[in-house]
């Protein structure tokens, strides 16, 4: 029997927190400079140079990390092969499923069939919705702002006021995907005042027997219905 | 009570980016408590980031420091797994 079991690797828990905090530091930085007649306030209790200074570190770091992750993966796949990747972070068709099963279970339309693989539809979405809009699509715009002078010369003005629209309107998309995230793991009523997994790497068996049935089943071999 | 108030403080945050950017209503003091909401989780989602970490680095530490710990045993004990 097992009391706990593993979900992350110290690998994960490290880039995760890294992730986190650069991004929750880029939402407080960037957020404000958006909003500063309902924010201006905290530019003022800083400094907008401070400010943008803290925003360009936090940036710096966000996307250190991604490219240390994307290193990491390539040399896991050369080794390990694409399996695993392709188990963890692809969406296959059990995602498809458990979306529809899930949707349709909110409308009331059917019965929730929880039949969760080790990462759900949800937490695979995340990754994706990360990877996507804050690694690759904020990363650049945020390089290219970082020194707009330096692009200046390659790109015209029109293109530079557009960049600075897509990191402003992407900022918000990505703060309105990690916050349901942020009620998933803090606030919702069964994982409050947090959810631990993340920052010890393991999971009740309790809770993963629960939540993720078929990776339970996987790793301990019980069946579980 | 955070438990039970968790869902609106976060749908009525989300909700205001909706209402600004799509222009419905971008002044007044609903959008600025809703801004204000959203960048307070923020740092509560700051505060549980580090609190988490450090809570987990001080078990790590502390499982080390046991007197019956050895990477040795580690290793049998999950090759018995």
């Amino acid at each position: 029997m097992y009391d706990q079991i593993e979900r992350f690797t110290s690998n994960q828990i490290i880039v995760h927190f890294i992730a986190a905090m650069s991004l929750m530091i880029l939402y407080l930085t960037g957020i404000p400079q958006l909003y500063p007649e309902h924010l201006g306030w905290t530019i003022d209790l800083v400094g907008l140079s401070k400010v943008m200074f803290i925003h360009r570190i936090a940036g710096f770091g966000l996307i250190s990390v991604a490219v240390y992750y994307l290193i990491f993966s390539i040399i896991s796949t050369i080794i390990n092969g694409r399996r695993y990747f392709e188990k963890i972070i692809f969406p296959n068709s059990g995602d498809i499923l458990d979306f529809v099963n899930d949707n349709l279970s909110i409308l009331g339309l059917e019965q929730q069939r929880i039949d969760y693989d080790k990462y759900s539809w949800l937490e695979k979405g995340l990754i994706w919705s990360v990877i996507l809009i804050d690694c690759i699509i904020m990363g650049i715009t945020g390089i290219i702002l970082f020194s707009p002078w330096t692009f200046a010369s390659i790109l015209p003005h029109s293109t530079l006021l557009t960049v600075k629209v897509i990191h402003a309107g992407l900022a918000i998309v990505s703060l309105c995907v990690i916050l349901p995230h942020f009620y998933i793991v803090h606030l919702s009523p069964f994982k409050f005042p947090m959810s631990n997994t993340m920052f010890t790497g393991t999971i009740s068996e309790e809770e993963a027997r629960e939540e993720y049935p078929k990776w339970y089943n996987e790793v301990t071999g019980e069946k579980y219905d | 009570m955070i438990e039970k108030i968790g869902f609106p403080l976060v749908l009525i945050s989300m909700l205001t980016f909706v209402l600004v950017e799509t222009g419905i209503l971008t002044t007044g003091i609903i959008i600025t408590i809703g801004i204000n909401l959203a960048m307070l989780l923020v740092l509560i989602q700051i505060i549980a980031i580090l609190y988490g970490f450090t809570k987990s680095l001080a078990m790590f530490n502390k499982a080390q420091r046991h007197p019956l710990y050895s990477t040795a045993r580690t290793t049998s004990i999950k090759k018995e797994d």
